[in-house]
């Protein structure tokens, strides 16, 4: 494999397509399980033990299962979803993948930034006569909401990272790429160029979420 | 009219191991305008009551009926069930010991959240009602802060105008005043007072500082070792304590109680004092005053002639007694009984 602008450019927005789309699937799907985790709890607003006790296994499986082997795991499921045989060498190949592995940990993440918030905001709530449904998107949401976006930080960074094993599948993206450059490729300058780009694409992600973040909490000022 | 009435009432929490019983047999009644104070020490089981008045308890046993202006009538309110709970919590409001606010919403918004819990649009009208509570509680100019920039006797402000906003029959408060330092709190009460008068809210104030009860309530009502041992209205309960508790919690906690009957101190006026000296002394020094003997007359506001008082029995109030004589320069000379 040989270096070119075009080839550099391409991974770049391989990975940025293969993040953005993993990480909103993953959060559609964690999301409402991790505000399930935290009402389902004991000090929760529907404390059921059931519940909170089935969907934390579950969790907590997804979670120890490493990246690698959630693709080999998952390739019958991406036959059947993407079509047999064509979605391998195309972006959305580590879709399925990524999601899989990263909505249980974006789970316990809302799970842990919804039970900070203090209980008797929530009683507050409850005692002006607020439904459950109104609780958690009027109150728990919006009080957690910089939480929820340092959370959010954080998930699409690991997500960046897991990104790497689509050498596995032929998954193209940035990591791919300079993995390929560094380790069959003699183009070492190249590669590093390639590792200098996912840090500042890192941090960007990184710093603005941040700076979001702290810019719309109200209660740190 | 009777607007709430507690009749019964049980209250357990159980835990694995044991049986914490927190209410016993408490019968309540509480007429349409009250400021019902209920008192009791801490653990006594207040805030639970006040947490089953509003529903997020629920009771071992027991009727709380609530009279539903609406319909005219009565509603059992442990029979309701989500709907209709939710309508009679937007009737029975509550404000708290730590204010309770929504910090990532305004102050506008915070007193605007009940309204959207029924509609899905605010109207002009509703704006309006925001703006006026938010006038009537000195919080105008406070509307686009948010309440880590409030101080707390404005929060607790703003947590009355959230509480009010869906013009609620009963307003409950759980020692709303119990976290704000002394003028603060009796700032709180002059608009609790006000809101009473002008809106003909309902009050049921709990709090385990008496002074504060004392100075808003028109009935009071003692809860001690989990039941209710005195109530009535303030002037009774207050004026002819029956219970020790009643007792201990009016006179001991602020007076002291014993005397000494040996020991008097006269106290001689020449025209130098034109304030009320007696009652600031009993404010000031907390103490019980006797007054053994008096002949005094007032002239042109000044008062002349000599008044003997008995002593308190400890060492440390008789010396808190006389500096505060000193203090306000009038000649005294301690005399034996
Ligand atoms: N959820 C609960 N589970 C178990 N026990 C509880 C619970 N809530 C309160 N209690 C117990 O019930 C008793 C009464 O509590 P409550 O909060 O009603 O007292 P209070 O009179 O309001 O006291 P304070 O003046 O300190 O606020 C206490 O002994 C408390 O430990
Ligand atoms: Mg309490």
């Amino acid at each position: 494999m040989s270096f070119t602008v075009e080839g550099l450019m391409n991974s770049i927005v391989e990975t940025i397509l293969m993040v953005l789309v993993s990480t909103l699937i993953a959060y559609i799907i964690g999301l409402p399980l991790g505000i399930l985790l935290s009402i389902t709890s004991k000090k929760g607003l529907k404390p059921n033990k059931y519940v909170n006790t089935i969907l934390g296994i579950i969790v907590n499986i997804l979670r120890s299962i490493p990246c690698l082997l959630a693709i080999v795991i998952l390739i019958p499921l991406s036959n059947i979803i993407l079509g047999k045989g064509n979605w391998q060498g195309h972006w959305y190949s580590m879709i399925i993948p990524l999601v899989f592995v990263s909505f249980g940990f974006i789970a316990r993440m809302v799970e842990t930034s919804l039970n900070e918030i203090e209980n008797g905001k929530i009683e507050a709530a409850k005692s002006l006569g607020a439904t459950t449904f109104q609780i958690i998107y009027k109150v728990m949401l919006s009080e957690a909401r910089s939480s929820l976006l340092s959370g959010f930080a954080v998930s699409i960074v690991s997500i960046i990272g897991y990104t790497s094993f689509a050498g596995y599948i032929a998954g193209g993206g940035l990591i791919y790429y300079a993995f390929n450059l560094g380790f069959y490729g003699t183009n070492e300058t190249a590669m590093w160029l390639c590792v200098i780009a996912i840090i500042i694409i890192v941090q960007i992600i990184q710093e603005v979420t941040l700076l979001i973040s702290r810019k719309i909490d109200r209660k740190r000022r | 009219m009777d607007i709430l009435k507690i009749e019964g009432l049980y209250k357990s929490y159980k835990s694995k191991k044991e049986e914490i019983k927190v209410l016993e047999d408490i019968n309540i009644t509480i007429e349409d305008g009250d400021i019902y104070g209920i008192i009791g020490l801490s653990g006594e089981g207040k805030s639970t009551l006040v947490r089953c008045i509003n529903r997020l308890e629920t009771l071992d046993k027991g009727k709380i009926l609530f009279f539903d202006k609406e319909i005219n009538e009565y509603i059992d309110i442990m029979s309701l069930k989500n709907k209709e709970l939710n309508e009679y919590r937007k009737k029975v409001a509550m404000i708290f010991q730590h204010f309770n606010l929504f910090e990532q919403k305004s102050v506008y918004d915070n007193v605007k959240f009940p309204l959207t819990l029924s509609k899905r649009k605010i109207s002009k009208e509703d704006k309006e009602k925001i703006i006026s509570l938010l006038e009537i509680l000195h919080l105008k100019d406070k509307i686009n802060r948010y309440p880590s920039e409030l101080s707390g006797g404005e929060k607790q402000r703003v947590a009355i105008a959230r509480a009010l906003v869906n013009n609620p029959s009963i307003l409950l408060c759980d020692e709303a005043t119990s976290a704000l330092d002394p003028e603060t709190a009796n700032e709180i009460l002059e608009y609790l007072r006000k809101l009473n008068k002008e809106l003909g809210i309902t009050i049921v104030f709990i709090s385990h500082q008496m002074n504060m009860v004392e100075k808003i309530c028109n009935k009071v009502a003692i809860l001690s070792s989990h039941k209710i041992v005195e109530e009535g209205s303030l002037a009774k309960v207050f004026m002819l304590p029956k219970s020790d508790v009643a007792k201990r919690l009016i006179y001991s906690e602020k007076l002291n109680m014993k005397l000494d009957d040996k020991r008097g101190l006269r106290l001689i006026f020449d025209g130098n004092v034109n304030e009320p000296i007696i009652t600031m002394l009993i404010e000031t020094c907390k103490c019980l005053v006797n007054i053994y003997f008096a002949d005094t007359r007032v002239s042109e506001d000044k008062a002349y002639g000599q008044i003997i008082i008995q002593l308190p029995y400890y060492e440390k109030d008789i010396d808190k007694v006389k500096e505060f004589l000193r203090l306000h320069n009038i000649k005294m000379e301690e005399i034996n009984l």
